[in-house]
């Protein structure tokens, strides 16, 4: 190698120490430029995907129509495709309506977004992008909801988008209790996202979640709802969580462990609403 | 041509759902798009190609800045050399050295996750399908990727039009 070359590496291996050096303060700003710039787009591409079923019926419809029917079919194809979107709308309108009511009920300020993208980009984390950022009052660490239940909350904030960290990861933790007995606990993604530990995982798209530290003694039983404990500071006391699927003992018999269904629907969600503090 | 690649490569790689049977592994369209250009053109370019790729790759994931960058850089420094060496437009070139950059990145960008951040380790098993997975989406995913930036190179008149490998048009 070259005299060029060492200098080259030397000029880029220096970059790299000042740029996994920097503060968030300057990091941040080169990570919302770029992600603000794609925003747009993912919006565009991502109601589009939406629609495209309803497209893609509609073709198949067309073509399987007889040649002297074809006005026909065509009609009635334009009909059911709009029919599909008036139920689509209908379903978006009554989610949002539950989200509304959910809004009054809180007493919390809340921001309502729509879900941009789905999953982190690299798939490292369990996360979804929502459509509302800085400029609309989001900072890092806010609870986020849907109509059924707790979501996650935001990370990695940006002007006009955010990063939600959903509950299903493992990075998220939520000091949680169960509603009936009071019985405190930890709640956290169950496995990696779409770890297999048996067979029929490697179809199940989302992970159990599970609440860990549970009192050996306490009163839990199946079917128990789960919901924020409030103590933590990030996440409100009462929002739904979740139900308890199975107890189990932790091997090291200290504590009880309880596998959690989620009360929100987060391999769907559309909508959902940031609680200000 | 950098910057409409990257661009494109960033919302397909956001927009292509990661596979829960190989852990989550998402097919590496940027890590692609990088690799093209550290076969096909200069030291400069394949530098600002994976600095590019690796900013936008950080900015769509809650990784800390620079950590992909970085590893884009490594790999494509790595096979920058053997650019004279392999046949360039052959979709088994693509599919070997996205597949194995894809392994090797996968997992350097977990050793740095690991040691460099409080990201709380994930199961072995887990680990390895992601990273085998990837591997594979990759090598599947890179020929297409590459055949469709050789044909935006000819159109924008960066490359010969149709050239075989004996240099006749």
């Amino acid at each position: 190698m070259g005299q060029r070359t060492y200098l080259w590496l030397l000029a880029l291996a220096v970059f790299f120490l000042v740029l996994f050096n920097l503060p968030e303060q300057v990091g941040a700003p080169v990570r919302s430029v770029l992600r603000e710039g794609l925003a747009p787009y993912q919006m565009v591409v991502s109601r589009g995907l939406r629609n495209v079923g309803t497209w893609a019926d509609a073709a198949r419809r067309m073509r399987a129509g007889a040649e002297e029917r074809r006005m026909l079919t065509d009609r009635i194809a334009f009909l059911e495709g709009e029919v599909r979107r008036l139920e689509s709308l209908d379903e978006q309108n009554r989610e949002l309506r539950r989200l509304l009511g959910l809004a009054r009920r809180l007493e919390h300020s809340a921001v309502a977004a729509e879900v941009i993208a789905r999953e982190d980009g690299c798939g490292w984390w369990q996360t979804v992008r929502i459509n509302k950022g800085r400029a609309h009052g989001i900072t890092e660490h806010l609870a986020v909801i849907a109509a059924g239940g707790l979501v996650g909350k935001t990370k990695n904030v940006s002007a006009e988008t955010s990063e939600v960290l959903l509950i299903a990861d493992r990075d998220c933790r939520v000091s949680v209790r169960v509603e009936r007995s009071g019985a405190f606990g930890v709640l956290r993604g169950g496995r990696a996202p779409g770890s297999p530990s048996g067979p029929l995982d490697l179809v199940v798209r989302m992970p159990a979640l599970t609440m860990d530290f549970l009192d050996r003694s306490a009163d839990v039983r199946v079917g128990d709802r789960i919901v924020t404990s409030g103590l933590g500071g990030v996440f409100p006391a009462d929002l739904a969580v979740g139900e308890i699927r199975s107890l189990t003992e932790h091997p090291s018999g200290l504590y009880a462990m309880a596998e959690v269904t989620p009360a929100a629907a987060l391999d769907r969600l559309r909508w959902v609403l940031v609680l200000l503090k | 041509m950098l910057l409409f690649l990257t661009l494109a490569g960033g919302l397909l790689q956001s927009l292509l759902p990661g596979i829960p049977a190989m852990g989550m592994a998402k097919t590496p369209v940027l890590l692609c798009v990088s690799l093209y250009f550290a076969v096909e053109r200069s030291r400069e370019w394949t530098v600002a190609a994976a600095l590019a790729a690796g900013l936008l790759q950080d900015a769509l994931s809650l990784l800390p800045v620079g950590y992909s960058a970085f590893v884009f850089c490594l790999l494509g420094l790595a096979v920058h050399p053997l650019a004279g060496l392999v046949i360039k437009d052959s979709p088994g070139t693509a599919a070997m050295l996205c597949g194995v950059g894809a392994v090797v990145g996968t997992a350097l960008l977990y050793a740095m996750l690991t040691v460099g951040t409080d990201y709380v380790p994930a199961p072995w098993s887990w680990v390895l399908l992601k990273i085998g997975g990837t591997g594979l989406l990759g090598a599947v995913a890179a020929p297409a990727i590459w055949a469709f930036a050789r044909r935006l190179d000819r159109v924008l008149g960066n490359a010969p039009a149709d050239e075989t490998h004996d240099g006749k048009k």
